[in-house]
């Protein structure tokens, strides 16, 4: 500009002009006397018409439908401009335009050409949309970072942190960025307590807890006073905290089912935690039971075990057990026991399932006296007395026969037969005893399984102790009614965050290595939080330094492009010549 | 730099319109109009939608940076001066953090011996702790009691402890974890973190842990139902536990060799070996024998009954 008006000056003093006019022109006059360059769409060019590669990912379906997208903003954008531009020109008044006005906005190219220049008269230029899509672009990334400070400060930094008590005595503190914490105390003698703590699908749940229980307080009190061990240990909920009792765990409520086996990293076991997450209106279910589920496609198991120690030692500190939620629903909780319904008392009976302390002990429920006086017994019974008439009649002939002899020792013959005839007696009496028992058996599972008489949850009421839960729940961001841009900002954070502290998800394909080798070295030494921020330090730097590459790289291209070898060829045998 | 140069080919683009527009004025009468078109660049920018969409490349990558950068500050300004945040540990405590303390609660049962509360703290760290409920310290008494409707022979104890009063309690009393802490009264100790459990897969205590069990060789702190600014000595995970005798082999042991005094045997008031079991005749047949040769060092422990909310602040420093 200096050598302009240096030129003007020199111009006014040598006097070779007498009249100098200077006009300066506004930004807006520029742009939109633009000549027209490209087409109106003008992004379009920018997209390859023909795509050759070979992805299987980009095909040339998914890069039209891209190109539509691109299209249709544009489109929208260029009808705001030609608004604006037929206000600002006057264009709307007169339906005529000046020659110089149409031969500016008639495009030139090879496409538009083609398609008769006269049909695009009365376009405005591409210049004109561009420059509108840079101010949106400008608009939106300064409202984009005045929303993400505005988010961090409030959400992240300063947060509410409203403290609430719901009405099963769960005290929940948001924290958040969509995230709540909760905790409360869980008495371990009910089965499958409501915790009031609603999740959504896709929500990620993390538990732990503190405190320890004991699952039968007789046998606690038994074992006090003879000075004994503990038939079970006592359930910490912990794998590490030593001696879970995998003993009769498949009469557990989580152990019952064939598919809760399957996971071999997670066995069920005996006093373990337990969730599901249900409506509430239905209620909990008290175990997997295949057949509720038969019908549905791809159904998840509704009971699962909390495994404590699924994620230790084998990712980064304060990693909890955590598990994404496959429905909505409330969050239950139990501990892992035996839950004496109709069935169970079947294969408890049976004996495939349990040892012969645990069928024992069900059967001691039923004393001689009610089993008899039961009144569904009464046919039972009678025969029970006929066998026991039966009983003593042989019994009293044993008696006497053996009375006989010993008096009649003399001839042997006749102790032969009279020893024989006692061993046909002792024979029957057996059949007579084993007959007796076994109608005892089937009045005892008869009045085991009238439900006035046995509480299907009566083994959870002996448990003695409790437990502190705590539960913190993400919410899924895209199962929720906020508006989007904050959906994009909570899940940009949790993508940081999860760098900055990550869990076994982050990490789970660095999978641990055998003893020994050097990635072992490398895990271990990561395992370390200070080294793992020392890590991720690193991969920032670097991760800068690639952002500056391209970003350089999209300022300067042409250092950045070599030129085409076949080119060079050419040159390079053009310069021999 | 960079904009002068890219300023130059503008200027003398526009010099040369200059000098056009001068020669045509000179042959039209000495007559001179000169148009300056200062936003040009600009302009021809928008007219190039290459250079356009890499502008807007760069814009988005710069928003993402910024906002990465700011985000990693906001982490750093979170995890230095935290704003009520409430989190969990993997062994179930409850971790509310302000700016400039934490406070833990931890549920604690009573019949644990040497229970992990997960927290750990560095040598230098100044922690308060409080505790709130009450224990039994035998189950088998309490059913007996309650059964018969008699006034309980082991009354309920708060977390400063106590004994029960018998001659038998006060001999044992320099068997407990702690000889200079009451009975009974809630203990804290700080355990190295390399130590995963201290006990084994069956349930049983790993002898190798002996020394921090019984207390022998280890950093123990009498807490009861609250002590101030304690300064930690060194760096660890908190264990908490009644203080009750813990029976390790060396502490049977010595019970024994105290027992077994010439001219005055059972002066603790042992019980005798389980009369269920087959006893070892080699070795003894008090209930002790039995404990040693099960290793059941928490005999005296999984009698107990209640448990404890545990309250730890923490000073930041």
């Amino acid at each position: 500009m200096a050598s302009l008006f240096s030129l003007i000056k020199q111009a006014i003093f040598s006097r070779t002009q007498s009249d100098v006019t200077i006009h300066e022109r506004t930004f807006v006059t520029e742009l939109l006397e633009a000549e027209h360059k490209g087409d109106p769409f003008a992004l379009y060019d920018f997209f390859p018409r023909k795509y050759r590669g070979k992805n299987l990912v980009i095909t040339r379906h998914l890069i039209f439908i891209f190109r539509c997208i691109v299209l249709l903003f544009i489109g929208l954008i260029y009808i705001v401009y030609d608004l604006i531009h037929k206000i600002v020109t006057g264009q709307w008044k007169s339906k005529r335009l000046s020659p110089e006005v149409l031969k500016r906005r008639v495009p030139n190219t090879k496409w538009a050409k083609r398609l008769h220049a006269d049909k695009w008269r009365g376009m405005p230029s591409s210049t004109g949309v561009n420059a509108i899509i840079f101010t949106f672009v400008i608009i939106q990334a300064i409202l984009l970072l005045v929303f993400a400070l505005n988010f961090l400060i409030r959400e992240v930094v300063m947060p509410d942190n409203e403290a609430s008590i719901n009405n099963k005595g769960v005290v929940s503190i948001d924290q958040g960025v969509l995230e709540t914490q909760h905790f409360f105390l869980l008495n371990s003698a009910t089965c499958w307590t409501s915790s009031g703590i609603a999740v959504s699908k896709g929500d990620r749940v993390y538990i732990s807890a503190s405190g320890s229980m004991y699952s039968d307080v007789g046998e606690m009190n038994t074992a006090a006073d003879k000075n004994d061990t503990l038939k079970y240990p006592r359930s910490l909920f912990y794998r590490d905290g030593g001696g879970i009792s995998e003993k009769d765990v498949e009469c557990c409520i989580y152990g019952r089912c064939s598919s809760d086996m399957k996971d071999t990293n997670n066995r069920p076991y005996f006093g373990s935690l337990l969730y599901q997450i249900c409506d509430e209106t239905h209620g909990a279910e008290l175990y997997n039971n295949p057949d509720n589920h038969k019908n549905k496609e791809k159904d998840s198991i509704p009971v699962n075990q909390v495994d404590f120690d699924k994620f230790k030692n084998k990712i980064l500190a304060d990693d909890m057990f955590h598990f994404d939620a496959d429905k909505s629903g409330i969050l239950y909780f139990s501990f892992n026991d035996i839950l004496l319904d109709r069935d169970m008392i079947d294969k408890i009976v049976k004996g495939d399932v349990c040892s012969k302390e645990v069928r024992d002990d069900m059967l001691k429920m039923a004393s001689a006296k009610e089993v008899e006086e039961y009144s569904m017994n009464k046919e039972l019974m009678v025969e029970r007395n006929f066998y026991k008439e039966e009983e003593k009649n042989l019994k009293g002939k044993i008696d006497s026969l053996e009375t006989i002899n010993k008096e009649k020792k003399s001839n042997h013959n006749d102790s032969i037969l009279i020893a024989l005839q006692i061993d046909s007696l002792e024979k029957k009496l057996q059949i007579c005893q084993d007959t007796i028992d076994s109608l005892f058996l089937e009045a005892q599972i008869r009045w085991l399984k009238d439900s006035d008489h046995v509480d299907d949850k009566i083994w959870f009421a002996d448990n003695l102790g409790e437990a502190l839960i705590n539960v913190r729940v993400e919410r899924n961001i895209w199962n929720n009614d906020m508006p989007l841009y904050k959906k994009l900002l909570v899940a940009m954070y949790r993508g940081v965050n999860e760098l900055w502290k990550p869990t076994s998800t982050t990490i789970s394909w660095w999978s641990k290595p055998s003893e020994d080798s050097w990635s072992r070295k490398v895990h271990d030494w990561l395992e370390k939080p200070r080294h793992y921020r020392l890590y991720l330090a690193i991969l920032i730097v670097i991760a800068y330094f690639t952002l500056d590459a391209i970003v350089s790289s999209c300022l300067k291209p042409k250092k950045c492009r070599t030129r085409p070898r076949r080119r060079r060829r050419k040159q390079s045998a053009e310069v021999q010549e | 730099m960079e904009n002068e140069k890219n300023q130059k080919p503008f200027d003398e683009e526009a010099k040369r319109e200059a000098e056009n527009t001068q020669q045509n004025s000179s042959e039209e009468g000495k007559k001179m109009e000169i148009e300056i078109t200062r936003y040009k660049a600009i302009v021809r920018a928008f007219n190039e939608p290459k250079k356009l969409a890499k502008l807007i490349i760069v814009i988005a990558l710069i928003i993402t940076l910024v906002f990465l950068g700011v985000t990693l500050i906001a982490l750093v300004v979170k995890s230095y001066y935290p704003y009520k945040t409430v989190n969990s540990n993997e062994y179930g405590a409850t971790v509310i953090e302000n700016e400039d303390n934490e406070i833990i609660y931890w549920l604690f049962n009573s019949a644990d011996l040497w229970a992990n509360s997960g927290i750990h703290v560095k040598a230098g760290d100044v922690i308060s702790v409080r505790t709130s409920g009450a224990f039994h310290t035998a189950i088998h008494h309490l059913v007996q009691d309650a059964e018969s409707n008699c006034v309980l022979r082991d009354r309920w104890l708060d977390p400063m402890g106590g004994d029960h009063g018998g001659a038998k309690d006060k001999k044992r009393s320099k068997y407990r974890i702690s000889q200079t802490a009451e009975f009974n009264t809630i203990l804290m100790q700080v355990m190295p973190d390399t130590i995963m459990s201290l006990k084994d897969d069956s349930g049983r205590y790993k002898k190798v842990y002996d020394r921090y069990l019984d207390g022998s060789g280890a950093d123990i702190y009498a807490i009861g139902s609250g002590k101030e600014k304690i300064t930690i000595r060194n760096e660890g995970i908190l264990y908490f536990a009644v203080n009750d005798i813990a029976l390790t082999d060396k502490v049977i042991e010595t019970m024994l060799a105290y027992d077994s005094f010439p001219g005055d045997t059972n002066r603790l008031g042992l019980k005798e070996y389980p009369n269920f079991k087959d006893p070892d005749t080699t070795s003894g047949n008090t209930e002790l024998h039995y404990y040693k040769k099960e290793h059941f060092v928490d005999a005296w422990y999984v009698d107990n009954v209640g448990s404890f909310l545990v309250v730890i602040e923490r000073k930041k420093q």
